[in-house]
C-alpha cells in the first residue's frame, strides 16, 4: 500500500512539477516574480475538489464520456496556452526585460492560468485516490506517509529541473525552454486524442509501433519520459498528428511571436538594468 | 458474456467488488471494437488502468463508467486497478 500511494502520486505530480519547474525558469529569465505560480496552484486545487467531488455526475454525462471530454478539453486548452505564451517571449532581443507592454505581465497571468489547468487535470485523480482511505483507518496513514513522499519525489525532480535550465549556458537556455514548451503541448494534445479515442470520439487504430520491450512506459524512465516529452510505447496515428499538431502550433506561435516583434522595433523592450 | 445486436458495438461488462475485477479474465474476438461497461460496486474510487490497452480510466464509487477497446490483434491485454493494485488484476484474452 505504501509502494504504491508513493508511485501514483509521483506519476500524478511528476508532470505539472516538470511544467512548473519549466515555466519558473522561463519566469526567472524575463524576472516575472513568483505569484502567479501561487494564484495557479491554489485556483487550480479548489477547482480539482470541486471537480472530484462531482466526478460521478461529470463521468456519466454525454453518454458516459463526460470525463474524457473534460480531460481533453483542459489538456487542448493547456495546449493554445502554452502556444500563446511562447509568442509572448518568443523575438525579444533580450531575453530578461522590464514590463515590455505589459507582456511579462500577460506572459505570468498566462502561466497562472496553465498551472491552474494542469492542477485540475491531476489533482482531481489524487483527490479521488485518498478519499478512497478517508474513512479507513487502517490504511490511511500508509497512505498518506506514501503520498507525501511520492509528492516530495515529484516536486524534488522539478526543483532539479529548474537548477539545471538555470545552469545551462546562456545561448543554450532558450532554445532549450522553448523545446520543452513545445514538446509539452504536443504531449498534451496527444493525451486529449487518447481520452477522445478512449470515448470512440476518434476512431481506435492499430499502434503504430510497440517500443514497450526497448522501453516500458510503466519502467521509471518511461515515467520521467512520458511526464516530459509524453513518451508512448504504442502510439496511435491520431495520438502522433496529435502530437505533431501541438508541437507545429508552438512553432507558428514562435515565428510568429518574432515576425511581429521585428516589425515593431519601436516596441522592444528596455534592458533590466542589473 | 459479449452482448451484441446485428449494427451495434458488442458491449461487456465488468463488476469491481471488494477491490477485484469479476470476471477477472475476459476472452474476446480479436478486429472488434467493444465496448467495456465497468461497474465500481465498492464505495472507494478505482482506476481502470492498462498500459496495453493504452486505456486509462477513474470510476468513482457506486458508480459505472464506459470505456471502448479495440479493435485489436490477438494476444494478452493486462489491466489492474491502479488505487488497489495487489488485488484488483485482470486481463483480456484476445483471440
Amino acid at each position: 500500500m505504501l509502494l504504491n500511494s508513493v508511485i501514483l502520486i509521483l506519476q500524478e505530480t511528476l508532470e505539472a512539477a516538470l511544467l512548473i519547474a519549466v515555466l519558473l525558469a522561463i519566469n526567472t529569465q524575463l524576472r516575472c516574480g513568483h505569484r502567479w505560480l501561487w494564484y495557479g496552484l491554489s485556483m487550480g486545487t479548489v477547482i480539482a475538489f470541486i471537480f472530484a467531488s462531482n466526478m460521478g455526475s461529470i463521468s456519466e454525462s454525454f453518454d458516459y464520456a463526460g470525463q474524457e471530454l473534460l480531460n481533453a478539453l483542459l489538456q487542448s486548452m493547456i495546449c493554445i496556452l502554452v502556444a500563446m505564451a511562447v509568442w509572448l517571449i518568443t523575438g525579444l532581443k533580450q531575453f530578461q526585460l522590464t514590463d515590455w507592454q505589459g507582456y511579462s505581465q500577460r506572459f505570468a497571468q498566462l502561466c497562472s492560468v496553465i498551472i491552474m489547468l494542469a492542477v485540475i487535470r491531476e489533482g482531481q485523480e489524487i483527490i479521488l485516490y485518498l478519499s478512497g482511505f478517508l474513512g479507513s483507518s487502517e490504511h490511511i496513514q500508509t497512505v498518506l506517509i506514501g503520498s507525501s513522499i511520492g509528492f516530495g519525489i515529484g516536486a524534488s525532480i522539478g526543483i532539479l529541473l529548474f537548477y539545471a535550465l538555470l545552469g545551462l549556458p546562456t545561448g543554450w537556455k532558450k532554445p532549450t525552454l522553448l523545446v520543452l514548451l513545445a514538446l509539452f503541448a504536443g504531449t498534451m494534445l496527444s493525451q486529449s486524442a487518447v481520452q477522445l479515442t478512449q470515448v470512440d470520439w476518434i476512431k481506435q487504430t492499430a499502434p503504430l509501433w510497440d517500443s514497450s520491450g526497448l522501453l516500458a512506459e510503466e519502467s521509471m524512465l518511461g515515467e520521467l519520459l512520458y511526464a516530459l516529452i509524453g513518451y508512448e510505447a504504442r502510439p496511435t496515428a491520431a495520438q502522433m498528428i496529435a502530437y505533431a499538431t501541438g508541437i507545429g502550433l508552438v512553432c507558428l506561435a514562435a515565428f510568429s511571436g518574432t515576425q511581429y516583434k521585428k516589425h515593431h522595433p519601436a516596441n522592444q523592450p528596455t534592458e533590466v538594468a542589473k | 458474456m459479449v452482448c451484441a445486436t446485428a449494427s451495434a458495438t458488442p458491449v461487456v461488462e465488468i463488476t469491481i467488488k471488494d477491490h477485484l475485477f469479476y470476471p477477472a479474465e475476459l476472452i474476446l474476438p480479436a478486429a472488434t471494437k467493444i465496448k467495456l461497461l465497468i461497474h465500481n460496486t465498492d464505495p472507494t474510487p478505482e482506476e481502470f488502468e492498462s498500459y496495453e490497452l493504452n486505456r486509462e480510466k477513474v470510476i468513482v464509487g457506486n458508480s459505472s463508467a464506459v470505456i471502448f477497446i479495440g479493435p485489436l490483434k490477438s494476444g494478452t491485454y493486462p489491466f489492474f486497478g491502479e488505487f488497489y493494485p495487489k488485488t484488483a488484476q485482470g486481463k483480456i484474452l484476445v483471440k
